[in-house]
């Protein structure tokens, strides 16, 4: 859904860098002398080059804009907590599907065995192992949890400390630090989560 | 104050008759009493503070106490909540993965009493009041499964040697 809304977007923004340097191509063709020939290429030529700059920035930045947009229309749209790591609701990855990968997979299953038996990581890797096995892309929680912990590990694997790991991969997608573990295996282990997990996915009012 | 390493990034601090600052405005007392074998606390203050990182999530509590003696043959319990709001407490052993506060929101009485009762050093701390008003939890990281493991140390750190293994202990009451 992304991909089509920037291709319309920048199909829109070639367009206009087209209907804005032709006239000026046009009338370098009718060019009464080498030196206005010179000058009205020129500004065609500086014109073409900052529409491409303005395309250029427009892709770069669009999928952030889009992504900022489509967080109000995500399940888990909890607040940002001020001073905590982490954005608002899905972040970048809000709308977006990915197939996680078996080397992936066996990544963050490594990963996470440094810290321990714990009940909601179990359920989660038992998730995308679904996912896996039926070939089926994943979303929402389930790919925050997986490039949260794929990134996780690729900066600890860089000796970063756990702490600066942990919130650089929260703020690389933008995403809060509730949306990580998935609805189903919070309610899975109520103990584990506070008031503020429920009410992110809308569990509790 | 002590600090431990208790392994797979755990991270951990005791204070053994002293408490940090961190008391809050009570919302109200949770409260029981139980019969309690004659003995007495080896100190009237301890708390404990746990950092128990999971990967996607770091779990987070800091929990304090101070035990009064008398003679009346039963304990009784005061855990003094709080609303989410307290002040911030930056030195938390959470750092950046929380945004930690002063106080223990009533979500966690039950678990923290719970905690208190099952402890298996409860019946060391003798009889009179245990008032549980020194606390902090972070948004993210606290979970009343924390607070119930966090109770157990703290009777546990009223209660025993100061040459125990601290660090073999808690790991042992985190499992």
């Amino acid at each position: 859904m992304r991909r089509s809304r920037l291709t319309r977007v920048g199909g829109a923004l070639l367009l206009a860098a087209m209907l804005l340097t032709a006239p000026t191509v046009a009338r370098a063709d009718n060019c009464g002398g080498l030196s206005d020939c010179f000058f009205t290429i020129g500004t065609a030529v500086v014109a073409a080059l900052l529409i491409t700059g303005l395309i250029v920035l427009a892709v770069e930045f669009l999928p952030a804009l889009l992504a900022a947009e489509e967080v109000g229309l995500a399940a888990g749209t909890g607040a940002f907590l001020e001073g905590v790591e982490g954005g608002a609701g899905l972040g970048s990855l809000a709308g977006v599907e990915l197939e996680a990968s078996a080397e992936g997979l066996a990544t963050v299953t490594e990963h996470l065995a440094q810290f321990g038996e714990y009940g909601p990581n179990a359920a989660m890797l038992e998730r995308l192992q679904e996912a896996l096995s039926a070939g089926r892309a994943i979303s929402g929680a389930d790919l925050s949890f997986y490039l949260h912990e794929l990134t996780e590990a690729e900066l600890m694997g860089q000796g970063l400390t756990y702490e600066a790991a942990h919130a650089q991969a929260l703020a690389q997608y933008g995403v809060s630090p509730f949306s990580v573990y998935a609805p189903e295996v919070i309610q899975a282990f109520p103990e584990l989560f506070n008031a503020n997990w429920f009410r992110f996915w809308g569990l509790i009012p | 104050m002590l600090t431990l390493d208790l392994g797979n990034h755990r991270q951990g601090r005791l204070w053994l008759d002293e408490l940090p600052d961190l008391h809050y405005p009570p919302l109200r007392v949770a409260e029981r009493t139980v019969a309690v074998p004659a003995g007495g606390s080896r100190r009237q203050k301890a708390a404990a503070e746990l950092l128990v990182p999971m990967g996607p999530r770091a779990m987070y509590g800091l929990l304090g106490a101070t035990h009064t003696a008398d003679g009346s043959g039963s304990l009784r319990v005061q855990v003094v909540l709080s609303g989410a709001d307290g002040k911030v407490y930056p030195a938390a052993l959470a750092g950046r993965l929380d945004q930690v506060r002063a106080g223990l929101p009533e979500e966690y009485g039950d678990s923290v009493l719970a905690g208190v009762l099952s402890a298996e050093a409860l019946a060391r701390l003798g009889p009179g009041v245990l008032r549980i008003d020194c606390a902090a939890h972070g948004p993210v990281g606290s979970s009343p499964w924390l607070f119930q493991r966090l109770a157990g140390v703290v009777v546990l750190a009223l209660t025993a040697a100061a040459d125990v293994a601290w660090e073999e202990e808690v790991r042992r009451l985190l499992t």
